[in-house]
């Protein structure tokens, strides 16, 4: 579904990500850790077309985002690891929005509108400005808003900050359906309670460079991910 | 307590002097003392510019023994200055200041912190106020020596005065906080009142000379309505020439008027400050219902988006298309006064119309080129522009979208501008849609333009909209393109004007024009839709 082959980028001096290559294949949840500045962002940024990567390959579905960034992205959706949505807008108007943006049929959006709103609580709310939300409120709008295209590929960053212990189980459960129905699922995190669980293959990622790779049994062996991911940051 | 509130007070009003907003970076103290004294400069040159006026009243009514109407005519100009520089600062400061949270979660007293806030907002009232009151007092000791008491009256009139403008600049904040969250478009709304404001300014500004003759004219009878019907103003006046009782009586108006503002704003600050504009909450909640879902295209949704992000932001409707007022402003004076303009020129015989119709058609170009909303479109997207990114959208049609805004925006005072200009001169048919094409085409080029230059020099890292509105490159660019256009076209046509006739140099100017929007066009379409996809 997803593979990334030799990916560098560098700001300025500083190398971000160095040679990373990863696949992820249908059906799969796979989580990518790392400590703070370590590449994590950038290697998604690069994934959905937001940044322009030095040296490497990203295809989608086999197509490469590079050469066709449209096509890639209307099988995906990137949720980034701050919401910055656009307060001027109501949270039904940034949904029109989006939908507009897939053309997605008007019976289909409201459809998907409800249920997503009613499942994360935020109904209530869709008619006030995003400007008045609170950061969970934000974070479920751009998951809601990311699911309403029903994405092959679903890029996120540090989904679960900000979300209240509800939520964050419905998008474990969201997560689970995607890949059931043969999508997939990319996505960076701190908590790594949440990847040993939740997870099928996980990625280590250091200074840019790839530690670890592989099924949570390989990557953590008689361990836990939390002490192999110690060990590896040294 | 207070010491520590008002010097955070004093740091926050004047951080502009010691924090590069642009840069976000804290100046270096030479920088620092340059920009404040910038500002001193400034100040002074504003006050000059009100000294001339004074001179003009001071001589007269003094001699004609009215100190107190020219100092109470003073007042007015300064409760006016006063009031409408502070009442905004003043709902902004008290109300809605983004630490009143911070500052209510600490062993604080909300008085205290108030206490902290009016400080500032009675220095702000005092600073322009004053703005009026120096150049009168300067202008009066040039003409009058007064006594050392006289001499200490006359300074503390404008800081008794300043009571009396922070008194109604807090009661205006007051109301403000109460009606704000009730109202649903705020943008629209804080659009009207500052054109209301500027309207205002304006109409006394043209009609300065005018006022002060009918005051010179008829003084006696001035001085006796406003002593019979507005007595403070006689009490202020006559305290400023020297008269101490008159003065306290004065003074005891100004300080218990801003008592008692104070008295009622300080049993309801906290609850509407912690209330988190209560009143917001206690207004019914808008809800979500099926009609909100609206099927549009891909195009119309950018459009749209651009479309709100413009109606969102005072900042942005008032910088980036004041023309557009003027232009409205223009082609309605011309509805009424045309006739009158085009039987002096053709009266006059200045201009032949072919001629007239050149001038006519550079002007229409001028005013429209002070619509700059392209010149900042790009760099407003900000920290969103991860969302123009991620989703689907041909980075040529998120430009688009700006350059439709641009032109949506302007082409109906345009239409009207140029309807009037054609009425009032009635050129022949010819030039009449020469005239027309030529601005179209200007216009649609100064967007271009202005989309390019913003492109080049995008900054998507600004902590405040005003930045990338109106202190940007781009923007300055975007503004004086117009000139340079018009300039480029002139000389164009001195050098032509043996060889052609204006109206063959209008076909001219108008390929010229239409090849320079095709050449941008593509340059935007193709470089620029690069450079958005890779804009960070």
């Amino acid at each position: 579904m997803l593979k990334i082959d030799n990916l560098s980028k560098s700001y300025g001096t500083k190398t971000a990500v160095d040679g990373l290559s990863l696949h992820i294949r249908k059906g799969e949840i796979f989580g990518f850790i790392g400590h703070n500045g370590a590449g994590k962002t950038t290697t998604l940024k690069a994934c959905c077309g937001i940044l322009k990567p030095d040296s490497g390959s990203i295809t989608v579905d086999g197509i490469s985002i590079s050469e066709h960034p449209i096509e890639c992205k209307k099988r995906m959706a990137y949720l980034p690891d701050n919401p910055d949505l656009y307060n001027f807008m109501t949270g039904i108007r940034f949904l029109n929005f989006v939908s507009d943006i897939y053309a997605i049929p008007a019976d289909i959006r409201r459809e998907r509108i409800d249920k997503y709103a009613e499942l994360f609580e935020i109904k209530a709310d869709l008619a006030q400005p995003i400007s008045s939300y609170s950061h969970g409120m934000k974070q479920k709008l751009a998951i809601i808003s990311a699911l309403i295209h029903e994405p092959k590929l679903f890029l996120m960053d540090e989904p679960f900050v900000g979300l209240d212990p509800k939520a964050s189980h419905i998008l474990k459960g969201i997560m689970r359906d995607i890949c059931n129905s043969g999508g997939a699922i990319f996505f960076s995190t701190h908590v790594l309670e949440v990847a040993e669980k939740l997870c099928d293959k996980v990625a280590i990622i250091k200074g840019g460079r790839l530690m670890k790779c592989g099924t949570m049994d390989e990557v953590r062996g008689d361990a836990s991910l939390e002490s192999v991911f110690l060990e590896l940051e040294g | 307590m207070f010491k520590a509130l008002l010097k955070k007070q004093f740091l926050e009003v004047f951080s502009f002097i010691f924090i590069d907003k642009r840069k976000g970076k804290a100046r270096s103290a030479g920088e620092a003392v340059l920009i404040g004294l910038l500002y001193v400069l400034v100040y002074c040159m504003v006050i000059g510019s009100f000294y001339v006026t004074a001179r003009g009243l001071c001589e007269p009514l003094v001699t004609a023994g009215m100190s107190w109407l020219y100092f109470a005519l003073f007042a007015i100009s300064a409760l006016f200055f006063g009031i409408m520089g502070s009442s905004f600062s003043t709902y902004n400061s008290l109300y809605v200041a983004k630490d009143n949270e911070m500052l209510f979660s600490m062993p604080v007293k909300p008085r205290t912190v108030l206490n902290s806030r009016l400080v500032s907002v009675y220095l702000m009232s005092l600073l322009y106020s004053s703005l009026m009151f120096i150049p009168a007092i300067i202008a009066y000791l040039g003409m009058v020596k007064p006594g050392f008491l006289g001499m200490v009256l006359l300074i503390l009139t404008p800081v008794v005065l300043a009571f009396f403008v922070t008194a109604l600049s807090c009661l205006l904040g007051w109301l403000i906080s109460l009606i704000a969250p009730r109202i649903k478009s705020k943008s629209i709304v804080t659009v009207i009142i500052s054109l209301l404001f500027a309207g205002v300014y304006y109409f006394f500004s043209f009609r300065l000379s005018s006022i002060l003759n009918s005051i010179l004219a008829a003084p006696a009878l001035i001085a006796n309505a406003l002593k019979t019907k507005v007595y403070p103003l006689y009490l202020l006046g006559m305290g400023a020439s020297g008269d101490i009782v008159k003065f306290l009586l004065f003074a005891l108006i100004c300080i218990g008027s801003a008592a008692l503002v104070y008295s009622i704003i300080v049993s309801g600050f906290s609850k509407s400050v912690i209330g988190g504009g209560s009143a917001s909450h206690s207004r019914s909640k808008a809800l979500y219902s099926e009609k909100d879902i609206h099927l549009g295209s891909s195009s119309s949704a950018l459009f749209k988006k651009e479309l709100l992000r413009f109606t969102s932001s005072p900042n942005y409707m008032m910088n980036a298309n004041l023309g557009l007022v003027f232009m409205v402003g223009i082609a309605v004076l011309l509805f009424i006064k045309g006739g009158e303009l085009r039987k002096l020129l053709i009266d006059a015989d200045i201009f032949g119309s072919d001629m007239l119709a050149l001038i006519a058609c550079a002007a229409v170009c001028m005013i429209s080129s002070m619509n700059v909303t392209t010149a900042s479109s790009v760099s407003l997207e900000g920290k969103h522009i991860w969302i123009a990114h991620s989703l689907p959208i041909e980075p040529k049609a998120a430009l688009l979208a700006k350059l439709k805004l641009h032109l949506a925006l302007i082409t109906p005072p345009l239409a009207l501008l140029l309807a009037a200009v054609l009425t009032a001169f009635r050129f022949s048919a010819a030039l009449s849609v020469l005239i027309c094409i030529v601005s179209v085409l200007c216009v649609l080029f100064l967007a271009l333009f202005g989309l390019a230059v913003n492109l080049k020099w995008a900054n998507l890292h600004w902590t405040n909209e005003v930045i990338p509105i109106k202190q940007s490159l781009p923007t300055f660019l975007a503004l004086f393109s117009g000139f340079g256009l018009l300039l480029l076209l002139l000389g164009l046509y001195l050098l032509l004007s043996k060889l052609v006739q204006p109206l063959e140099y209008l076909c001219i100017a108008a390929c010229l024009l239409a090849i320079g929007c095709l050449l941008l066009y593509k340059l935007i379409t193709g470089w620029g839709s690069k450079r958005f996809a890779e804009l960070d």
